[in-house]
């Protein structure tokens, strides 16, 4: 049975039809991540589960048991928030131990866990301080060691590192997963960042529109996505539009040059096929295309340093391609303007619908 | 050629000259008013007038007293002053609360009834009010100078200003850890919301000390008089001692002082939050 279940769940604000139909599973001790645009409903569909917010239609089961009428306090689900919401007249460590309190937990039993929660998270040192004496990372962890001291059985995190630098974001994301898979806690998460997304998740639920897209483990969303948005939305995709030229075999004509994708047999008009940076070769010194590659021509148009890859853009039949490349400086200089082979094996053409 | 020091100088200049007149303006009053407190009945009249005698008269104060139980009208207005001022912070800080926290059906018509009573004015409610007030017997009591004052529209909008500030978040996280909306109100929205309930506080508080119509109303007896009263006691003596007056005034302003000399930095803060986004 799933730990939480989501069944046919609608938000309506106004007329605007904001969640539409959301059915979703998530195991005990899974980290399902709701990834999307701003907009798209995921944070709707979080504050639903926590019961901010009314359910227009559908249901919400904890341990199968249908939790969509009981009042947040009551659902045994601890929250991060985006913007820390800790309590400004309160220290670190009374942040903390609200929720033992409101629990009317022992005394001496609310010290001990509240300090242990924090030295969880590292902050054992800086627990009498006031939210405004700490910095926004460790606003974030005194936010969640308050979710997670109550030993809730589900922990929410409404997109808890968008308001972090980009260091403190990986810290404190290594720090969520390694806490989660600690506490074995089943959590959902939402966030706008893809990379977040596929570092993190066990699974991902892509939203667009108040609707969940395409739900699979962060490897089959990034590399088999379920439509265009998908394919788009995470990662970096090129996408080549052309004319179907061979409906038999699949030939597609991208701006004179033939691409010959399988996947396409059967098809005909005009199509749009994609592929991720990294699954291009730069072909060097004159290199022929491999069996089970496809061929293109174009000229570079820039190359960029990015520490560990290149990035390579070169334009391909007026489409603008993009290679990422490792920077193991075995390649030539690419001076702008200069001829370029691409190769691309015809497995890793996704075609778009 | 003006220099930038000298700029700067005359920039102050620009802005201290101003002030200080309108200080000055303003502090006369009250100087005037010791001053003639302190000026013996022989130097009141003359001519060019005197601020106030030297050696001071402070034998006015005395005088001031056996003709009318200012200390007496000071107690009552101070006692007036104190249970309504809790009063309207307690009904406002939860009304403000409700309308800016909690969801319920026509919250926001309600809200805006509420706060077109402060459309009507005073006069149009004197009549009802001491009709009522009698009626239930409240007529020279301290219930009927408080009761009729403990709700305030006004304070409800000051702080549901001040309370639509707070992060909604705060709420979320609070409901969330099991808090009832009691507790949160209680744990979290008032010690935040310290200046604005200050500033309500000072502003009820000077506003019940100084009422005049209402007690002159619903008072009869000596006892029950209040400070503004009071002062009008000493104006109906036979003769007007205007330094036994101003001794009347000077006493009866001095709570109302100490509570701006004190108040006036959480009055400022109060007053002016949402004024300027940060």
């Amino acid at each position: 049975m799933a730990h939480v279940k989501i069944e046919g769940l609608n938000k309506f604000y106004g007329s605007k039809h904001v969640v539409k139909d959301v059915n979703l599973e998530v195991a005990q001790g899974e980290f399902l991540t709701l990834l999307g645009p701003s907009g798209c409903g995921k944070s709707t569909t979080l504050r639903m589960v926590a019961g901010f917010e009314t359910i227009d239609a559908g249901k919400v089961y904890l341990h199968g048991k249908d939790i969509s009428g009981v009042p947040a306090n009551r659902r045994g689900i601890g929250m991060v928030f985006q913007s820390y919401a800790l309590f400004p007249n309160m220290s670190a460590l009374d942040n903390v131990a609200f929720g033992l309190r409101m629990q009317k937990a022992a005394a001496g039993t609310i010290r001990e866990k509240s300090v242990k929660m924090l030295a969880e998270v590292g902050l054992e040192q800086v627990m009498e301080q006031f939210p405004y004496q700490l910095s926004g990372g460790q606003q974030q962890r005194v936010a969640l060691a308050r979710a997670l001291v109550r030993e809730p059985e589900v922990l929410l995190l409404d997109e808890p590192l968008s308001a972090l630098d980009a260091k403190i974001r990986i810290q404190l994301r290594e720090l969520i997963k390694d806490i989660q898979q600690r506490h074995k806690i089943t959590t959902i998460y939402v966030t706008h960042d893809q990379e977040e997304a596929l570092s993190i998740s066990d699974r991902i639920a892509v939203m667009d529109k108040g609707k969940v897209v395409q739900l699979g483990a962060p490897d089959e969303i990034y590399a088999r996505p379920a439509n265009r948005f998908v394919a788009t939305f995470v990662g970096t995709l090129n996408q080549l539009t052309g004319q179907i030229v061979d409906g038999a075999r699949g030939v597609l004509d991208v701006a004179g040059q033939k691409l010959t994708v399988p996947t396409l047999a059967g098809k005909s008009g005009q199509v749009a096929v994609g592929v991720r940076p990294e699954k291009i070769r730069v072909l060097l010194n004159g290199a022929a295309a491999e069996a089970g590659e496809v061929a293109l021509q174009g000229t570079l148009k820039s190359a960029a340093l990015l520490g560990t890859i290149v990035r390579v853009t070169a334009e391909v039949g007026g489409a603008e391609v993009k290679v990422d490349v490792l920077n193991n400086s075995r390649l030539p200089g690419l001076t702008p303007g200069a001829q370029l082979s691409l190769g691309i094996s015809q497995e890793n053409l996704m075609v778009l619908e | 050629m003006i220099t930038g020091k000298w700029r700067r100088r005359l920039a102050k200049l620009g802005l201290y000259l101003p002030l200080t007149m309108a200080a000055i303006a303003v502090l006369f009053p009250l100087v005037f008013a010791v001053g003639t407190s302190l000026t013996s009945p022989a130097d009141q009249g003359t001519y060019p007038p005197k601020l106030m005698s030297w050696p001071p008269y402070f034998k006015s104060y005395p005088e001031a007293l056996t003709i009318a139980p200012i200390g007496r009208f000071i107690w009552n207005s101070f006692i007036i002053s104190t249970a309504v001022t809790l009063g309207q912070l307690v009904t406002a800080s939860l009304a403000a609360f409700a309308f800016s926290f909690l969801q319920f059906r026509g919250r926001n018509l309600v809200f805006y009834i509420f706060l077109s009573t402060m459309m009507i004015p005073a006069e149009a409610t004197l009549v009802p009010n001491y009709l009522t007030v009698r009626a239930l017997a409240w007529t020279d009591n301290y219930l009927g100078f408080t009761v009729p004052f403990l709700a305030t529209a006004f304070g409800t909008f000051l702080l549901r200003q001040f309370f639509l500030q707070l992060p909604r978040e705060l709420y979320d996280a609070a409901r969330i850890d099991g808090a009832s909306p009691f507790r949160f109100y209680w744990q979290v929205v008032l010690p935040l919301s310290r200046p604005a309930l200050a500033t309500l506080g000072v502003y009820s508080f000077l506003h019940t000390y100084n009422m005049y119509l209402w007690p002159l109303l619903i008072t009869n007896s000596e006892k029950m008089r209040t400070v503004q009263i009071g002062i009008r006691m000493l104006m109906w003596d036979e003769a007007l001692d205007w330094n036994r007056v101003m001794a009347g005034v000077a006493m009866v302003i001095l709570p109302s002082i100490l509570l701006l000399i004190f108040g006036q930095k959480q009055l400022i803060r109060g007053l002016t939050a949402g004024a300027l986004k940060g």
